[in-house]
This record gives C-alpha cells, sequence and structure tokens, in this order.
C-alpha cells in the first residue's frame, strides 16, 4: 500500500482559540493578556467552559470545576457564558468560512472542517490559501484561529491542535504518516486512557508500534476500533466532509443552580426555554412535530416526555403549549425537586418542505375569541419575526414574555 | 330489575352501543353501559360525553328497572357463550347477577342516576337520506378531516343540506373532498353541521341493513336515527372556511389515467420518499406522466404511465399518501387528474361520475426541491 494516503484531497480543520473567552475579550479590550474563564460562578456547582491563554498558564483548562480553577487562581476573572453571542458569532464564522468553501461541515460552535480539494491551486499554494482562511477570520471577528491542512479529516484536526494558539500547520501527503507515527498514542481517535492502558499490555506504546502491528490482532482485542486504529496509525481517513448535517432536533436546557421545587417557577423557566428554542428554530427555517420535555431530579434520575403538535410549528407559545402541559402531567415534580429541565423539539422540517396550504390564515379563525385564537397565524408569524428582529439588534433577552420573569437560571447549552 | 335475554340478542345489542365507550376516560361511570328495562324490553345507552348511542332491543321482563353494567367486564363473559344460551339477569343494589347454562357471575355496576342524561330532542324539523346515498357521502369524505385539535372546524366533515342538494366536505388544510348528491333532502335546508367523523363511520356502520337514515339538529348535536338506534353527535364548533373559493375553476393540464395502474406507480415509487414529506414528483409530458422520487440517504426510483396528453410540460410535488388515499375514495377504474401550476391546487375526479353524484378531490402540492 502506498505511504500518502488520501492523494489530490485537501482539507482543512478550522480550530477557533479559547473562543468563548476570546469574544468576552473583544467585547471588553480591558481583559486583554488577562486570566478570563467563561462559566458558572462555583457557588453554583460551574464549570469552565472556556479559558483565555492567561489563565492556561495557571493549569486551568475547560471541563475543571469553577471552584478548582479559582483555587488555583485567585485573581481570576469569570464572565458568565452568553450563548446568544457565541453562537451569533458562530455564524458569522461559518459564513466566512464558507467564502472558501461550499463544503463547510460544523464540529461545534467554534470550529469546522472545510474541503479545498484543488482550491490551492487558484491561489498558489495550500499554505497561502490557509494564511487568508486565517487572515480573513482574524480581519472580520478580531478573533484567531488555529488551522490544520491535510489530505483527510483526521490528520487535519490533529494539525489544527499542533500549533496552537494562533498557528497554522500543513501536513502534505507525504508527509502525514511520519506526522501521525510521531504524535504520542492517545492522539489517535478512540483512543482514550482505558484504550492506550490496553494497548501497552499488548506492548503497543507509541502510534508507529501500532501501525506495525497485525490488524487481526488489533480486531481480536478492538473489535472494529482495533482495524480503524490500525487504519488511522497509517494516517488513513476515507470520511468525507459533509456540508450540510441536517439538524435533527433543537433543544435548550438548564441546570439550576438550586434544586428547585415551585411548578410555577419551572414553568416560568419553561417559557424561556420555549422561546430559546422557537427561535433557533425560525433561525434554521425550521418547523417541528414532536416537542420533548427533560427533567432531571435531585437524585440525577432523568425522564423525557413527549408529544406532538397537530402541526409543524415553530412557535413558542405552541411549544409552551404541549411542554407544560406534559410538565404538569409528571406527578413526581411535586415531590422531587428538579436539577435540570430542558426543552426540544424533533420531526423537523424545513418550511420549504411543508405542504402547501389551501388556505389562508384569516380563512381559518376560529369564531370563538381566546387569547391564541384571536391573534391568527399569520399575526403571531409577524410578532414572532419582530421580537426575532429585536434580539438580532438589541441581543438576546431584550424581549420576554411575562411568565419567564418569575425565574432565573443558569443556562447551559 | 329483572329480565331474561337469548346470548344472540344480547351480544347484538351490546355490540351496537359498545363503540361509544371510551376505552379510556377520567369518568368511571363512562365505561360502563346503561341497561333500562321496561315492559316492551331493553334499553342501552353508551357515550363519552361527545357520541352516544342508544339502542332497543326485546327480552323477557319480569320487573322493570335501570342499572350501568362495566362494558368490557359484560361483554367478554357474553361472547364466551353459546348463541342460543338463555341469560337471565336479575339486579339488586348495584350487583348485576347473571344466570346461564351451568354457570353464573355477579358484576358489581354503578349507580344509573349517575349516568350523564342524553341530550334532549325538541326538534320537530328532520331529514330523510337514502343509507345508499348516505355511506357513499361519508366514505368519500370524511378521510381528509384534519386530526390537528388546534384547528377544531377542520376535525369534522361539514354537512350541507340545501333541498336537492347534499354537500359532504372535509379538509386538513392541505387537501380537501368534496361529495356533492342530489335527491330531495328537503327538511333541514340551510343548516351547514359539522360533525366528527367518528359519529358518521358509527352511523354508516348502524345503518346497514336499513334503508333511511334520519337526522335532526338539536342545539348543538346531531340526532341520527336507524332503525330502532340513535346516535347523538356534539356538533364542532367553529366556521367552516369557505371551501368554495379555493377549488380551481380552470385547471388546463388535464390527462386521464388507470386508476389501479396509477395507485401502484405511486406506492411503487413512495417506497423511496422521505419519511415525513412524503414527496412524489409528478412531471406531465406529451403522452406520459412520469413518476419519480429522489431522497437523499434513501435513494431514487421512477415509473412512466401513459397519458392521453398532448400540451405543455408541467412538473408538481406531492404528499403519495394524500394522492392515494384521494384515488382510493374513487368509485370509477378511469380517473381524470387535472393540473394548473406546482404551486396550486390538483384535482382528481372520476373520469364518469356517478349517477347523481359529484366527486372531486383537491390536493395541494409540495414545492419542488428544484423548484
Amino acid at each position: 500500500m502506498a505511504n500518502t494516503p488520501n492523494p489530490g484531497r485537501l482539507i482543512a480543520h478550522v480550530d477557533m482559540d479559547a473562543f468563548y473567552a476570546s469574544i468576552e475579550v473583544i467585547d471588553d479590550p480591558t481583559l486583554e493578556g488577562k486570566p478570563v474563564v467563561v462559566g458558572g460562578p462555583p457557588e453554583k456547582r460551574g464549570v469552565v467552559a472556556a479559558a483565555s491563554y492567561a489563565a492556561r498558564e495557571f493549569g486551568i483548562h475547560s471541563a475543571m470545576p469553577m471552584g478548582q480553577a479559582v483555587r488555583k487562581c485567585p485573581h481570576l476573572i469569570r464572565i458568565s457564558p452568553r450563548m446568544a453571542r457565541y453562537r451569533d458569532e458562530s455564524i458569522r464564522l461559518m459564513g466566512i468560512l464558507g467564502t472558501f468553501s461550499p463544503t463547510v461541515e460544523p464540529l461545534a460552535l467554534d470550529e469546522a472542517f472545510l474541503d479545498l480539494s484543488g482550491m490551492e491551486r487558484s491561489i498558489g499554494s495550500a499554505r497561502e490559501l490557509g494564511q487568508q482562511i486565517r487572515a480573513k477570520i482574524k480581519a472580520e471577528t478580531g478573533l484567531t484561529a488555529s488551522v490544520g491542512m491535510a489530505p483527510n479529516k483526521f490528520v487535519a484536526k490533529l494539525a489544527s491542535d499542533f500549533d496552537k494558539p494562533d498557528g497554522l500547520t500543513l501536513v502534505e501527503p507525504s508527509e502525514a504518516v511520519s506526522f501521525v507515527q510521531n504524535l504520542p498514542i492517545k492522539k489517535i481517535w478512540g483512543v482514550g486512557a482505558k484504550t492506550a492502558a490496553k494497548l501497552d499490555r499488548i506492548g503497543i506504546r507509541d502510534v508507529a508500534a501500532l501501525s506495525k502491528s497485525e490488524p487481526s490482532v488489533l480486531k481480536r482485542h478492538f473489535g472494529v476500533l482495533g482495524l480503524r486504529l490500525h487504519e488511522l496509525a497509517w494516517a488513513r481517513d476515507d470520511r468525507p466532509v459533509v456540508a450540510h448535517s441536517e439538524t435533527k432536533s433543537v433543544s435548550h436546557e438548564i441546570t439550576f443552580a438550586k434544586n428547585q421545587k415551585s411548578t410555577a417557577l419551572l414553568k416560568g423557566v419553561l417559557t424561556g426555554l420555549c422561546e430559546q428554542t422557537a427561535r433557533r428554530l425560525r433561525h434554521g427555517n425550521l418547523v417541528g412535530k414532536t416537542v420533548t420535555l427533560k427533567i432531571r431530579f435531585s437524585d440525577f434520575a432523568t425522564v423525557t416526555r413527549q408529544d406532538t403538535v397537530g402541526h409543524p410549528t415553530e412557535d413558542a407559545g405552541e411549544i409552551y403549549e404541549i411542554a407544560s402541559r406534559l410538565l404538569e402531567l409528571e406527578r413526581e415534580v411535586d415531590e422531587r425537586s428538579v436539577r435540570l429541565l430542558g426543552v426540544g423539539v424533533t420531526s423537523l422540517l424545513r418550511k420549504s418542505q411543508l405542504n402547501l396550504e389551501l388556505f389562508g390564515p384569516e380563512q381559518l379563525q376560529q369564531d370563538t375569541p381566546s387569547l391564541d385564537a384571536d391573534q391568527g397565524d399569520s399575526k403571531r408569524d409577524r410578532l414572532n419575526q419582530t421580537l426575532d428582529r429585536l434580539e438580532d439588534r438589541f441581543g438576546p433577552q431584550t424581549t420576554q414574555r411575562a411568565r419567564t420573569h418569575l425565574a432565573t437560571g443558569e443556562s447551559e447549552d | 330489575m329483572k329480565f331474561s335475554i337469548s346470548q344472540a340478542a344480547l351480544q347484538d345489542l351490546l355490540q351496537v352501543v359498545v363503540s361509544a365507550v371510551p376505552t379510556k376516560s377520567t369518568l368511571p361511570i363512562l365505561s360502563n353501559i346503561l341497561v333500562e328495562a321496561d315492559r316492551e324490553g331493553l334499553t342501552m345507552v353508551s357515550t363519552d360525553l361527545d357520541l352516544s348511542i342508544k339502542t332497543r332491543g326485546e327480552a323477557q321482563v319480569d320487573r322493570e328497572g335501570s342499572i350501568t353494567i362495566p362494558a368490557k367486564r359484560i361483554g367478554e363473559i357474553v361472547r364466551e357463550l353459546k348463541p342460543d344460551t338463555e341469560i337471565k339477569v336479575s339486579v339488586s343494589g348495584t350487583k348485576v347477577k347473571m344466570n346461564y347454562g351451568h354457570g353464573s357471575s355477579t358484576i358489581i355496576g354503578l349507580d344509573p342516576e349517575d349516568f350523564p342524561q342524553l341530550p334532549q330532542i325538541d326538534a320537530e324539523k328532520m331529514v330523510s337520506l337514502p343509507t345508499d346515498v348516505f355511506e357513499r357521502a361519508v366514505k368519500r369524505s370524511a378521510y381528509a378531516v384534519s386530526s390537528d385539535e388546534t384547528r377544531q372546524m377542520l376535525t369534522g366533515v361539514l354537512f350541507q343540506l340545501q333541498g336537492n342538494m347534499l354537500n359532504l366536505v372535509s379538509t386538513d388544510g392541505h387537501r380537501l373532498a368534496k361529495a356533492a348528491f342530489q335527491g330531495d333532502f328537503k327538511g333541514l335546508e340551510g343548516r351547514d353541521l359539522i360533525i366528527p367523523p367518528k359519529a358518521l363511520n358509527q352511523v354508516v356502520r348502524l345503518a346497514s341493513g336499513n334503508p333511511k337514515v334520519n337526522l335532526t339538529v338539536s342545539r348543538n348535536f346531531a340526532v341520527f336515527e336507524v332503525g330502532t338506534t340513535t346516535v347523538f353527535s356534539r356538533l364542532i364548533d367553529g366556521n367552516f372556511p369557505n371551501y368554495e373559493q379555493v377549488i380551481p375553476k380552470e385547471n388546463p393540464h388535464r390527462f386521464h389515467l388507470d386508476k389501479e395502474e396509477f395507485m401502484g406507480a405511486i406506492r411503487r415509487v413512495s417506497v423511496l420518499s422521505d419519511h415525513v414529506t412524503r414527496q412524489i414528483k409528478l412531471a406531465l409530458k406529451p403522452e406520459r406522466v412520469e413518476l419519480s422520487v429522489s431522497t437523499a440517504d434513501v435513494g431514487e426510483g421512477q415509473e412512466a404511465l401513459p397519458v392521453d396528453y398532448t400540451g405543455s410540460e408541467i412538473a408538481v410535488g406531492y404528499n403519495a399518501s394524500y394522492l392515494l388515499e384521494a384515488l382510493r375514495t374513487i368509485p370509477s377504474n378511469k380517473i381524470e387528474m387535472r393540473l394548473n401550476t406546482p404551486t396550486s391546487p390538483g384535482i382528481l375526479v372520476p373520469a364518469e361520475q356517478e349517477k347523481e353524484e359529484d366527486l372531486l378531490c383537491l390536493v395541494m402540492p409540495l414545492r419542488l426541491p428544484d423548484a
């Protein structure tokens, strides 16, 4: 087998540097160079969602409990997450990446794969193309990105991590095998502490040894994963960059700082969750038919309940109607306190996929006026659009329905 | 209360009323059947509060009285007995004792005083419909109702009586069925009723063997009489949309198809359609109509049928289920399809209408991805 995997392909992995924390620094330049973390407060069991590079010098990393982070760095600056702001910035980022390739596969708000195969020729070189991507991101968002470029997704992702932050690493096809084989074995996708220990027991301690082991032996020990590890040790990865993975569900959830028991308060929180969910449906031009309610009790027992709406919807009120009924039916809520509450909408359709309507909304007015019915669909659509525009202009939570003011919680998507 | 009745007769009565007994109810007494014995025989009533069925039958009554009996339990016991078995029923308090053959059982009933009252019939006007017309009208329209409770008025069938015309219309907002009949339907002219399909289907079931269905309207109830059985159905509130407005007069692209061939092709092609939208494409070309489907991650397929069409080409997307459900109700084997634009309603009609009947099925398209 030739030792140049995936010739002719050029895949980039773009990974933003300390994305949430960097956005906070952009929004408040006085934070520049200071140890900044984004995450909930320690007294509310917060964890570090992102840490600036100054904070990382204190040994702070993401997913660390906030209490521990504060002990490591007493003058740490903690900022509560503003997910809507990060999401908007992410939309901007993906838009920038879209100008370089039609095939952009977002992995998270702050990272994406791009298929750039053949595009380096018009620019001059792959390295030049990589620099242009980084420069455009910096110019338009003020943020820095680390970019890895390689013949496939696996190596590209390793490469973006190679010179982080603010780096560019290009791995030519001919260098891919030696690049991978010189990395610690734990860098191989699928090798965690457990698998590493198991590999160690059969005498495999580095990637080169992994590449030289017999696939049948690996299969015996690790099943299909073993074969995959062997492929990766040879830097082989044929997975395509998938441009637009269809959204299967849209959801929002909240973990409470203090476990909650009051149904009135939970309903207030639910209103907010439904609004956030509806807003994201509308942003994605999606509608959904199934509403899911997720409740985690104080003992971590988790229940999910779902029901369907009569017609695909993107309206917070209609989602709330179902979700609150599901909440009311959950009798245990009266007896046990709730740690987490979440709302999701599935069975999604793009609006363009909806069957065309025979009647306009004005032809389907109910004659018995009620709070919901007296604003027909078109009126409600207009209201929703206006609320969205207000939020787009002035930031999230500019407008809230009255019920929301009952409750406060900590959002963690 | 005391009476005796054959298994066959009791079984028949129970089968008439059992359909209105709700499978789940917050009101326990609704799971029971009200049984009243008078000198002439038995009356049985069941209700889910929206739909009630009342029927009468003969029995040897020794002592008059009334009781409510759990429908499921009495039904299961009676079902297991032979048709010629004589069943002797005697009630004391809420205990219903049944003696049959060499066995007996005692079921605990509930106080008949707690059973919901049937609506009072105070209507003197009535219309009499031939069972055959009623049955055809229901079968050709009821399938298109909406199940969306937020659009109440679309969850029932519009029942329009106009003297010499009877129209049954239903729509879920995406498709519409209209079955119109000519005849002498005098008695309730000018009434527009919205009736739940469940009640209409029950009347169809109970009417078989009876020549006429008599309909009266009492406040917010429609009351159907077939023989010795009466079906009470709550009417649906709301304004049925102005359906005449959305039925296109001129759909210029017209062609004829064999119904069974068309349905077969739709069924085969739609196997590979998206499971939510069920979208298939109909491309009408001179002399043929091409059905096709292409779904990401699922596959693609196509099939062509010859048609008598010579006009310009047009392609429209449809939900395959909507087409199939409409076609299934068309009685003739030749159908006519009439299209206009890819975003306006398509029409399906029998190539030749049945006598004194006018059937029309309307289906709104789905947007084609490349349109």
